[in-house]
């Protein structure tokens, strides 16, 4: 099955602020130039998984 | 505990002993692990779990290489991952070089929606003032 796109931005500086990832599976984020231009990229991405997955306690 | 194929990858406990630790166990396989709890030697009563789970860096963050640097265009630069349901995904990319704007779209793993992002755009391109005649 297809993959479906979640977010697209635009911009020379793109900022993901929180985007929810709804699912469990495999992400992929594609940065292309909007033009016909030719450089480089910079940033770093974090992801978050909620802690009542991660760290819990039952009783 | 029991991996997503329900293999038991690994069982603590004796008779006697109340407090079972399971500890630095590292989880070969992607999916839903399973821990099942039973008492010992015919008995039974309430107990407590407690679950803390340490993802490897590769699923919590992403630094996009620069050295050597990472190139866009004409090709997209792709960064895969995976994400636990209910993750939150943060970042900045920043366009170097001759890039005049970047596009940035992230696949999901369904082609089901998955819901209004939240994201700000910046860009250094201004319009142009409008001609006046």
């Amino acid at each position: 099955m297809a993959a479906k796109i979640v977010v697209s931005a635009t911009g020379t500086t793109i900022q993901l602020k929180g985007v929810p990832l709804k699912e469990l599976g495999s992400y992929t984020l594609k940065i292309g130039p909007a033009m016909a231009t030719v450089g480089t990229i910079t940033g770093s991405l974090t992801i978050s998984p909620p802690k009542a997955i991660t760290n819990f306690t039952e009783k | 505990m029991k991996d997503p194929n329900d293999v038991v990858i690994a069982t603590v406990g004796a008779p006697g002993v109340k407090k079972a630790v399971l500890a630095g166990l590292v989880a070969a396989l992607t999916g839903r692990h399973r821990i099942e709890i039973s008492g010992i030697g015919g008995t039974s009563g309430g107990y407590k779990l407690t679950f803390k789970e340490a993802l490897p860096k590769s699923q919590t963050n992403i630094k996009i290489p620069t050295k050597p640097p990472t190139a866009v265009g004409p090709q997209t630069a792709d960064f895969t991952f995976l994400a636990k349901k209910g993750s939150l995904l943060k970042g900045t990319i920043s366009a170097k070089g001759g890039l005049k704007e970047l596009v940035a779209a992230l696949d999901g793993p369904r082609a089901r929606s998955l819901g209004i992002p939240t994201w700000r755009r910046r860009s250094s391109c201004r319009r142009p003032a409008p001609r006046s005649n």
